[in-house]
């Protein structure tokens, strides 16, 4: 009963460390790894939300500035193609058409401009375009106008040539008037000429002839027939107004030449005033580019040290994850383990503590198993011892005698040593009883129980009652001698204690006889047989009268 | 018989009587790149000076000496054409094409001899695939002026073609050339043989004195002087600095003795004139057409510009490093290399002057792009000698640097001048390739930068046709202010002071 009162004592937490409960352990395991989660989780949220505001400004301003300058671009390009075509124009109606193409794109331009961009150089710089086209434009009309003019004075010198021809029969009437006349004609085809050059200076060259030849046309006049003459010098002088007048037919050719050459001029002039136009439109969609690079590089930057800190801080909570479960397996699941095991070993009949380390639920189970299993192996000694001793005397009983003997008989085999054997029988016990009582019988038997205890003088000899009033010695490694000094001691005691027996013939109080059997060695004897030697022995000491010891 | 010799010798005096009486007058002059000057004079003037020469008695010619189609702001977006039309109104004799006339490619000397109304000479260039002279350009010309015929050819040094990577051309022997074209000149009737020549590897009096020509018209660019002192004087030989000048030359001699060739010819300062209304009306024109955007202040500049070509051809220039500091800065490479002849303008501006787009597009007039290339140190090396190799003559090819410092010496043979180079203060690696920002004109091989040439142009972040002179007025328009210096970049140990290093 008392062990009993001490469990809730020792599984009391306080008696050992500070208590660390195995739910408050999981979890906070448990809300730790939850928590390093949810930090992993925003820093990635947090930088996706970067990565999301550089999109969206390569969205919102980058993009859309690169299409402006690309529409920009594309406008230029057709500008570029139109003042080609303007140069080109060959006749009034083209001229027209690309005119208002061009004052409709600059317009476009002009808008485009005024909405994206603030830059006022860039006005300029269409106004000074802008011009430029006019101007070209005028310098293409002005060669339109030219060409015109030259084709009316060719159409007027063709006249020329054919009102000659209808002078040629007055003037032909003689020899000089052929010559002049063909002379006329060649001069006629010389001008034809010049207008199929292409250079200057050819030009040039073609309307020096072209007046020598002219002058001596004049000088030839006077030898022509007198009729004719004032014609011929009508002719002559007309077809001298149309070649070197002001706006004869060799200063058109040359205005025409000098013209053409000023329109591819400014012609290049537009095209690069155009190319450089483009490139101070791309500058501002340069800037923000650059910009947005810049801002991209920062930010691949800065994303490369949280990609390298976010490797770190993964490896960590990868790290306290695998903590997390070894400390769990460490602390609970292997002693758990541990408990099972000890348990079934516990159950098989193995003799182990349970390990009771740590402050927590196992461990107070573990106590509990061990309070528990101590009582279980109390509560079945007591059976044990029980079920081995004689209720009465609180001698050994017969069983335990029977596995006693056999083990002695075993121990003194391998030894090859003497075992002796004491039958020790109360005289007339059966008349005891009848006289004096079943009560005074049991006190006399535990009197006698007693005595026998007494003589007992070694920790290896064993007393049992072998029955009734039977009583027996085993007395391991004991000689005949020993055995037989062994028994007259026990019968002196018996008899000191001079209980009372009027119906012992062998003396007035209990007595009793002895029988011994063994003391030498003996090969394969066996329990059986030692113990009918001894019934014997105690049967002849009965028969010798009682109260005495007979030796097999 | 007697009676013959008489008349012979009565003849031959008569004729000496004669002689005497040949006179022509020679205008000639080059390098008019400007079509007007404030200081210096332009196109006006010189129609005004050929005006009074003309209404004198004696047959006037007027040779043009070209040089004049590049550089100038307008020629950047024009192509020269404004100088064709401007000269059609002056009314040259003939022109000689010679160096900057080549800057547009041969295409567009050709294009321009259609605009011309005077006959344009080159004698000694080719076509290469058709070894006939470039389409529109004479290889001789016989001009005329009264009873005067003068045969006139032109010619010019190699070197050109380097200069302006014409690839489509080849030079001619000038030795075979001048024979052959003199000789065919004086069988159609030549009574003078004109020679032109820009350059500096001809020595011109050999020909005078053995008589293959009768005068020789010479200009070269003020830096050029450093060549006049060498060019060997001669009384036939006239030698004009490009500097807004024209040469009167007046000529004499006895008929058909051209041996008696007498010379006599002053410069004369074409500021001196009066403007020709006409000429400066056309000049007016074109001047107006870009006025309002080069007038644009874009900043100012706090340290003194000089654009001389004398010192960005020779010595390191502080103009020079900015304008390499932007390329490198702008293309990202590790260093930049652009020749001092792209740099232009011939001008002095003071710190604190403030800066129009005028004056940035007079310094860059060249429409070059910054092109990034890499280059191994070996090769930058040879790209330096090559810089170095004609500094005596002052030639372009000078090279303006950034990113690195080079250390050479000027006395020593061209192609081993270069001492040593630092890129970022550790010495250049023969092996190690390096990012070379440079002008697209010496990326295709201008100037000698044949190097270059079969480099293939790296792309870079801002790469679009963005130009030299954009790269500067962006510069100046985020930052208001520019402040070019000299530092150190370029030593020449040649002109260090003995017993330092």
């Amino acid at each position: 009963m008392n062990s009993r009162k001490k469990i809730p004592q020792q599984l009391s937490h306080s008696s050992r460390g500070r208590r660390c409960s195995l739910a408050a352990v999981i979890s906070t395991a448990f809300i730790s790894i939850v928590f390093l989660f949810i930090s992993a989780m925003t820093l990635s949220h947090y930088r996706l939300g970067s990565f999301q505001s550089i999109l969206v400004q390569i969205t919102e301003d980058s993009f859309p500035e690169i299409t402006y300058s690309r529409n920009l671009h594309n406008q230029i390009n057709e500008l570029l193609h139109l003042s080609s075509r303007l140069a080109f124009s060959g006749n009034d109606v083209t001229l027209r058409i690309v005119k208002q193409s061009i004052e409709n794109k600059v317009q476009s331009i002009q808008k485009q401009i005024n909405e994206q961009d603030s830059n006022v150089y860039l006005s300029t710089q269409l106004n000074v375009i802008s011009s430029e086209f006019f101007s070209l434009q005028q310098l293409v009309q002005h060669k339109l106008t030219i060409q015109e003019q030259i084709i009316e004075a060719q159409s007027s010198m063709y006249t020329l040539h054919e009102k000659m021809f209808s002078l040629s029969p007055q003037v032909n009437r003689n020899s000089a008037g052929t010559i002049w006349t063909s002379a006329y004609s060649e001069m006629i085809t010389l001008a034809s000429k010049t207008l199929i050059k292409l250079r200057l200076q050819e030009v040039r060259q073609v309307f020096r002839q072209a007046e020598n030849k002219i002058a001596l046309l004049e000088k030839d006049i006077l030898l022509l027939p007198l009729s004719s003459r004032t014609s011929a010098e009508s002719l002559t002088d007309q077809l001298r107004q149309l070649m070197f007048a002001e706006n004869g037919l060799l200063q058109l050719k040359i205005m025409q030449l000098r013209i053409n050459g000023r329109v591819i001029g400014r012609e290049h002039f537009l095209k690069n005033l155009l190319d450089d136009f483009s490139r101070v439109a791309e500058f501002k969609s340069y800037q923000i580019n650059e910009t947005v690079v810049a801002d991209t590089n920062a930010i691949i930057e800065a994303t490369d040290a949280e990609t390298k800190l976010m490797n770190v801080v993964s490896l960590f909570v990868l790290f306290v994850l695998f903590s997390v479960i070894y400390f769990i397996k460490r602390r609970f699941v292997e002693r758990v383990v541990l408990l099972n095991r000890q348990v079934i070993a516990r159950l098989k009949g193995d003799k182990i503590e349970f390990d009771v380390s740590g402050n927590d639920e196992i461990s107070d189970m573990a106590k509990a198993f061990n309070i528990f299993a101590a009582e279980i192996e109390e509560q079945k000694q007591i059976l044990r011892d029980l079920s081995l001793t004689d209720g009465l005397t609180g001698l050994y009983n017969r069983r335990a005698l029977d596995q006693r003997l056999e083990q002695e008989l075993q121990t003194a085999a391998r030894n090859q040593g003497p075992l002796a054997v004491l039958i020790m029988d109360i005289d007339y016990f059966k008349r005891y009883n009848d006289i004096y009582g079943h009560l005074a019988g049991d006190d006399c038997l535990k009197q006698v129980s007693a005595a026998l205890l007494h003589s007992k003088r070694r920790s290896t000899d064993f007393i049992a009652r072998y029955g009734g009033e039977e009583f027996l010695f085993i007395l391991p490694n004991t000689t005949p001698d020993g055995a037989q000094k062994m028994a007259a001691e026990v019968l002196a005691k018996v008899n000191a204690l001079n209980i009372t027996h009027e119906g012992n013939s062998a003396a007035a109080h209990v007595t009793m006889s002895i029988g011994i059997a063994g003391g030498c060695y003996q090969e394969n004897l066996n329990s059986a047989e030692l113990l009918e030697k001894a019934d014997k022995a105690l049967y002849k000491a009965k028969k010798s009268g009682k109260n005495c010891i007979y030796s097999h | 018989m007697l009676k013959i010799i008489f008349l012979i010798i009565a003849l031959l005096c008569i004729n000496n009587a004669y002689a005497a009486a040949e006179k022509a007058n020679l205008i000639f002059t080059a390098g008019l790149t400007e079509i007007e000057s404030r200081d210096k004079g332009g196109y006006a003037e010189l129609a005004s000076l050929l005006e009074i020469h003309r209404a004198k008695p004696i047959p006037t010619f007027f040779v043009f000496g070209g040089n004049s189609l590049f550089p100038s702001i307008l020629s950047s977006f024009d192509h020269g054409t404004h100088i064709i039309d401007l000269l059609n109104s002056i009314e040259p004799d003939v022109m000689a094409a010679s160096n900057g006339d080549f800057a547009f490619s041969e295409d567009e000397l050709s294009l321009r001899t259609y605009e011309a109304a005077f006959p344009i000479v080159q004698s000694n260039t080719a076509q290469i695939s058709t070894q006939q002279n470039l389409d529109g350009v004479l290889d001789s010309v016989m001009i005329q002026q009264g009873k005067y015929k003068l045969g006139f050819i032109s010619l010019m040094d190699e070197e050109v073609l380097e200069t302006y990577n014409l690839t489509r051309s080849s030079v001619k022997d000038p030795n075979f050339i001048i024979a052959a074209k003199a000789k065919k000149l004086r069988a159609l009737g030549a009574d003078l043989i004109i020679m032109h020549y820009r350059g500096t590897e001809l020595n011109c009096v050999d020909y005078l004195k053995n008589g293959t020509v009768d005068l020789v018209l010479r200009n070269d660019s003020e830096t050029g002087l450093l060549t006049a002192e060498k060019v060997q004087e001669h009384p036939k030989q006239v030698f004009l600095p490009e500097t807004s000048q024209a040469a009167v030359i007046e000529l004499s001699w006895h008929t058909k003795q051209v041996q008696t060739l007498t010379v006599q010819w002053q410069a004369e300062k074409l500021l001196s004139y009066p403007k020709n209304s006409i000429v400066q009306r056309q000049i007016d024109n074109y001047s107006s057409r870009l006025n309002l955007l080069l007038d644009e202040i874009i900043g100012v500049t706090s340290t003194d510009i000089d654009t001389s070509s004398l010192s960005l051809r020779t010595t390191e220039n502080a103009l020079g490093n900015l304008v390499t500091d932007l390329m490198k800065k702008h293309s990202g490479a590790d260093i930049a290399l652009l020749n001092g002849g792209a740099v232009r303008g011939n001008s002095f501006y003071p710190k604190n002057t403030q800066i129009s787009r005028r004056d940035i597009v007079k310094m860059l007039p060249y429409r070059d792009t910054v092109v990034l290339l890499e280059v191994t140190g070996m090769q930058l090396i040879a790209v330096l000698e090559n810089g170095f190799s004609q500094i005596k003559n002052a030639k372009g090819r000078f090279p303006q640097i950034s990113g690195m410092k080079v250390v050479y010496n000027s006395q020593a043979a061209a192609g081993d001048r270069v001492v040593s180079v630092e890129i970022s203060d550790s010495p250049l690696l023969p092996l190690k390739r390096y990012k070379l920002a440079t002008s697209s004109y010496l990326a295709n091989g201008g100037d000698g930068y044949q190097r270059f040439k079969h480099n293939v142009p790296l792309t870079y972040n801002q790469q679009m046709s963005k130009l030299l002179s954009d790269i500067l007025i962006n510069e100046l328009r985020l930052t208001n202010s520019i402040s070019p210096k000299i530092e150190s970049r370029m030593l020449d140990i040649a002109k260090q002071p003995a017993g330092q290093p």
